[in-house]
């Protein structure tokens, strides 16, 4: 792989889609927050639940992209390190008060109430520490190796989180802390200026800003000159290291940073889904996220966020839309809605990964250029002029560095 | 220019949408229907009641999320059949919560709690704690499909049967009282979970408060592959009497371990490692020889019990192809229970959800004509208060009882002291 | 003692199919360097066809367990055909991904075909079957169960199956040139295609003997069969990626581990939680890679800067 495809590659990847440009950019984005804000004011609480856990996976999702999409390391363990971050959530904003009910006694729960401006932060910081002290140890391992090695953190996650009860309370779980200021707990219904905003829209405005922020950190900080070391360890270690990467400060800076992100996912997702098991931070959490970012795009911005509306979304809105359901009906073809779900699931990974690898972003910029082919020839009255200098080349260029990245998987041979 | 435009045109259409929204929101309130006064989930025009349903419908909990939520949709196809709650029908919305999947749970719960005017099942006990919260602020009544013990402390929560930990101290009453085997060396196999737990309370304080000789106490990780530690475990500490809190998944793979090894110990099943279905198979049949499994209510064909004979009708009338299943019968009773609590809000002129959850404050005794003993909802507000029954049935598995789902009584209805004395 | 001889017979005999489900991974790691997250999956197909051959089909169990073994083989070469071989050189996590997808769909095609129900495993003997040394009744003797010493003696006819197929036949020779260097091994004009088919079928076979055996020992299984796999990994790695014996030795070591843990668990619990047998095979993974970060049999790649 030669040094000059790897950078063509990685740097339009790590930028968003451009959608259109220049002056109709402005529009599309206009338009985005209009659709946005309709949406939070006629959505019911079902879609706005389903918007809710949707744009939680696409954070998680998106700190998976980072330590994966983006610098290639392949790990199962995300799940571990948003259990790090709902628990620090739950000891500082957790109620003082709580107590569990274990083995026929109370037993008190950790919990120092403080204010969720202190414990969403803090969730990050902590997990990011958490990475930090597990990194050194995780990243001497490559390929195939650290992903099986991180799944023993999730096993092992697991059973520490079950028998540390006074924090998780136990393998019954707890209740998690509701974001709130003062009087104005997220968990309820408020006034704003004499108008009801429900528990789910206030959630919805609070996560799809931190979505928002995540968003758009992640994208600038793989414009970066951490996040182009990155993606150079990504396309190849060995050429990183010639080139000047310092190979440990930049898995150790992919690993920090993702499992900050992670923390902050993890601490939001506790607080909305407000009681938790610790069962829950197992392994099939981790793979959503794994097949939300191949589903969506490797090492795209956008692509972490299709991708959480692929795996997440879709199978929900299958549920939701299909016929009512009871225990006569036969489902679709004889078979349960939701086991057709999880068929479709699984084949749309594989659809994926086959025919368009560089997953729903990749095809979206595959239909933008075929559009915007159509759209020059009717323009010249059918007339097969030469491509537009403004619009064509930076279209097919990202459409080819897209395949072009999502195929270059060179890890594999290096070990 | 153009861009501009059209943007201000949009906001234009924003704006008035924004305005008919908020329009629309301040027209919705509670309407009354002949004298009953009605709100979210029920339709006074057609005169239905909603009921939301959240359980496994698909995947592998399907097993028992259909034949319990069949129970319900059986008892009120009755209800309806005979003029419904004081001419109000009942409507059943189900959702698939694919059980122990707390996401869908709640998405699904989200979906349905502007429909229903309550959830007459939700399954699983990490499902139900996902959203009791918002049943809370919703002051919408939940009714638990699980016997979790746990639950007997949130106030939403309609429970139904005893809890899994009394039934291991009711287990072991049996055998300290009924059988009179004093000071027996007692063992416990149960799943490293929440479940499992609810079990190991019940068994710890068993061992207290009938003298056991505790041998041993050996978990297990649900679908795990091999369990023979945990069995030779049992037989090397010598334990006469093995508790087992487990799922249908497993429970055959602990009763070969020991065939295997020629170890022979009185197996003691919770309720929900048992299934007639793996009766029902002949090779797996010859492991449960002997085993008692603890449960409750009425023996599936027991005519003389009437809650049992009207249940066995609306079966004929309406789901002629249900096998016996402890499941269908609790699903079955769950709704009795529903619709007790619905015709005394009916009758008292309130079916809101406010109206409703007072009639189940003050509901006090339901008879459930035999089918599950009397049980009690209490209205002092303390955890032990809600916990409506206390009482199991020992019975014994036997293959040859098929008609009765393969399960034999062993002991009556009873209370143990245990139990009777645990605090919730 | 007799406890302790107990235990380790049932942990050898849960290694061994531990070390099938190793093996095959290992073997389509070492031709194709891709890790199957499916093959707990295949496992689960196969004890099904079996146990559906034998007991709804009425084929007998031999029939039925050929039957089993060539339904999986099909499914492992035509995933290998017509999916995996279109991935070559995409990155490990788009691999890993493509094999999880297979998982999820192989699973879930045995819910809709044979149900949530539990099933009874096929097995060619009684479940009693075996023999005892001392008295098993007063707990001072062992019992080796037929089920067990057939599935030792099963792994064993593999393990030395494959040693003389690897060493001394054409195609396995042509698949451990490949495994060494996939350029020299295509110059020499080895069909590549071919091999990556021969390794997918292999472990597939293996794969459907591996479910059978499991099954027989639980007597009753479900669906949840197939998640044993994950307790495989540490296996594989503990021995080594790319290492048929590593697979082998790690396996029985993993049987070893958690049958030993669980057997004393109870004296720890308040130190380690209950449990702790299920996580034991990773911490011990997890020891071993600190020692030698390419398990115990791995080839350690040179890498040169």
């Amino acid at each position: 792989m030669s040094a000059s495809e790897t950078v063509v590659s990685a740097s339009p990847i790590a930028a968003p889609p451009r959608l259109l440009r220049a002056a109709s950019r402005r529009f599309a984005w206009a338009l985005g927050i209009l659709l946005l804000a309709l949406f939070f004011l006629i959505a019911s609480d079902q879609w706005l639940s389903l918007a809710n856990f949707t744009m939680l996976a696409a954070i998680a999702a998106l700190s998976l992209n980072v330590l994966s999409g983006y610098t290639g390391q392949v790990s199962l363990g995300i799940a571990f390190f948003m259990a790090i971050g709902a628990y620090t959530a739950v000891l500082l904003g957790g109620d003082p008060k709580a107590s569990f009910f274990i083995s026929g006694k109370s037993v008190p729960g950790l919990g120092l109430g403080l204010s969720f401006l202190i414990w969403l932060p803090a969730s990050g910081i902590v997990a990011a520490i958490a990475g930090a002290v597990i990194g050194p140890t995780a990243l001497r391992l490559k390929g195939f190796y650290l992903g099986i090695v991180s799944l023993a953190l999730i096993f092992i996650g697991q059973h520490i989180f079950v028998n540390t009860v006074r924090l998780t309370g136990g393998p019954g779980g707890r209740s998690f802390p509701s974001p709130a200021f003062g009087e104005f707990n997220f968990s309820r219904q408020n006034d704003i200026l004499g108008v009801a905003v429900t528990s789910n829209q206030e959630f919805f405005l609070l996560i799809l800003l931190i979505l928002v922020l995540a968003a758009i950190f992640v994208g600038n900080v793989m414009r970066t000159r951490a996040g182009r070391a990155f993606q150079a360890v990504r396309d190849n270690e060995t050429s990183a290291a010639i080139i000047g990467v310092n190979l440990f400060k930049a898995k150790m800076g992919a690993f920090i940073f993702s499992s900050f992100i992670a923390g902050v996912a993890g601490a939001l997702f506790a607080s909305y889904t407000s009681y938790i098991q610790p069962n829950y931070w197992g392994l099939l959490l981790s793979i959503q996220y794994v097949a939300a970012i191949i589903v969506g795009g490797v090492a795209s911005v956008w692509g972490s966020i299709l991708g959480a509306v692929f795996v997440f979304a879709l199978p929900q809105i299958f549920d939701l839309l299909s016929p009512p359901q009871t225990t006569g009906s036969p489902g679709l073809f004889g078979i349960a809605v939701g086991d057709l779900n999880a068929v479709v699931y699984g084949l749309l990974i594989i659809v994926f990964l086959l025919f368009e690898p560089g997953g729903v972003i990749g095809l979206i910029r595959r239909i933008q250029l075929l559009s915007l082919r159509l759209n020059h020839r009717l323009r010249k009255g059918g007339e097969l002029t030469k491509a537009s200098p403004d619009l064509e080349p930076d279209a097919q260029f990202e459409v080819e560095s897209s395949t072009l990245s999502a195929s270059k998987g060179t890890e594999m041979f290096d070990e | 220019m153009r861009l501009k435009k059209s943007f201000q045109s949009r906001a234009v259409v924003f704006l008035a949408l924004l305005s008919l929204f908020i329009a629309g929101c301040a027209s919705s309130g509670g309407t009354s229907s002949g004298g009953i006064k009605t709100d979210v989930g029920v339709d006074a025009g057609t005169k239905t009641i909603n009921l939301g349903i959240l359980t496994p419908l698909s995947n592998s909990a399907k097993v028992i999320g259909i034949p319990l939520t069949r129970g319900i949709e059986v008892f009120f196809k009755d209800i309806n059949d005979h003029g419904g709650i004081d001419g109000f029908k009942v409507n059943l919305i189900e959702k698939d919560n694919n059980y122990p999947d707390t996401q869908q749970q709640t998405v699904q719960y989200d979906a349905i709690r502007n429909q229903v005017l309550l959830i007459a099942e939700s399954l699983g006990t990490p499902t139900t704690f996902a959203i009791k919260d918002r049943a809370d602020s919703d002051n919408m009544l939940v009714g638990a499909a699980t016997l979790s013990s746990a639950l007997a402390r949130e106030t939403h929560l309609i429970l139904l049967g005893t809890p899994y930990r009394l039934q291991v101290e009711n287990a072991f009453d049996y055998v300290v009282n009924k059988v009179g085997d004093k000071a027996p060396k007692v063992g416990m196999i149960y799943q490293n979970d929440e479940y499992g737990q609810d079990g190991l309370t019940g068994y710890n304080e068993a061992v207290k408060a009938y003298g056991l000789q505790d041998v041993g106490q050996q978990a297990f990780t649900f679908g795990a592959a091999d369990v023979s530690a945990q069995v030779l475990a049992m037989q090397a500490a010598g334990a006469k009497y093995v508790f087992l809190t487990s799922t249908p998944s497993d429970t055959p793979k602990f009763l070969a371990a020991a065939a295997k090894i020629g170890y022979a110990p009185q197996w003691i099943m919770q309720s929900p490692s048992f299934l007639a279905a793996l009766l029902a198979n002949a090779q797996l049949a010859p492991l449960f020889k002997g085993t008692w499994v603890v449960g409750q209510g009425a023996t599936w064909g027991d005519t003389s019990q009437p809650g049992m004979k009207a249940m066995l009708d609306d079966i004929t009338k309406y789901a002629s192809d249900q096998q016996p299943d402890g499941f269908f019968e609790f699903g079955y009773t769950e709704a009795k229970i529903i619709y007790a609590i619905l015709k005394k809000a009916a009758d008292s002129g309130d079916l809101t959800r406010a109206g409703v959850y007072k009639a189940f404050q003050g509901i006090g005794t339901i008879d459930l004509g035999g089918l599950y003993p009397k049980t009690t909802y209490g209205s002092s507000g303390s955890p032990n208060d809600r916990v409506p029954t206390r009482d199991n049935v020992i019975y014994s598995v036997d293959a040859s009882a098929a008609s009765t789902g393969f399960v034999t009584p062993l002991s009556d209805d009873f209370v143990g002291t245990a139990a009777q004395a645990s605090q919730f | 003692m007799a406890f302790l001889i107990q235990l380790c017979f049932e942990g050898i005999a849960l290694g061994c199919i531990y070390a099938l489900i190793a093996l095959g991974f290992a073997i389509i790691f070492k031709a194709s360097e891709v890790i199957n997250f499916a093959q707990g999956e295949f496992l689960l197909v196969g004890a099904y066809i079996v146990s559906a051959g034998t007991y709804d089909w009425g084929l007998g169990f031999f029939p039925a367990l050929l039957l089993g073994v060539a339904a999986t083989v099909i499914i492992g070469i035509l995933f290998e055909r017509f999916a995996l071989r279109r991935m070559i050189g995409r990155p490990i996590f788009a691999i890993l991904m493509i094999t999880i997808g297979l998982d999820t769909l192989l699973r879930t095609g045995v819910i809709i075909k044979w149900g949530p129900n539990v099933r009874a495993a096929a097995t060619p003997f009684t479940l009693g079957g075996g023999f005892n040394v001392g008295d098993v009744h007063a707990g001072n003797g062992v019992h080796f169960g037929a089920s067990e010493l057939w599935t030792i003696a099963v792994t064993i006819v593999v393990c030395i199956l494959l040693f003389f197929f690897f060493r001394f036949t054409k195609y396995g020779l042509a698949m451990r040139a490949t495994a060494i260097d996939q350029e020299a091994a295509l110059a020499t004009s080895i069909n590549i295609r071919f091999v990556y088919a021969l390794a997918w079928g292999i472990a597939g076979a293996i794969a459907t003997i591996g479910g059978v055996f499991l099954a027989i020992q639980s007597v009753g299984f479900d669906t949840t069969l197939g998640q044993t796999a994950l307790l495989a990994f540490p296996a594989i790695i503990l021995g080594g990626l790319d290492s048929v014996v590593g697979a082998v030795v790690g396996g029985i070591l993993i049987g070893l581990t958690q049958d030993l843990t669980g057997g004393y668990e109870s004296h720890f619990s308040n130190i380690l939680g209950a449990g702790f047998h299920d996580i034991a095979p990773y911490i011990l993974m997890i020891i071993i890679l600190f020692i030698r970060p390419y398990g115990l049999f791995g080839t350690r790649k040179v890498e040169r800067v």
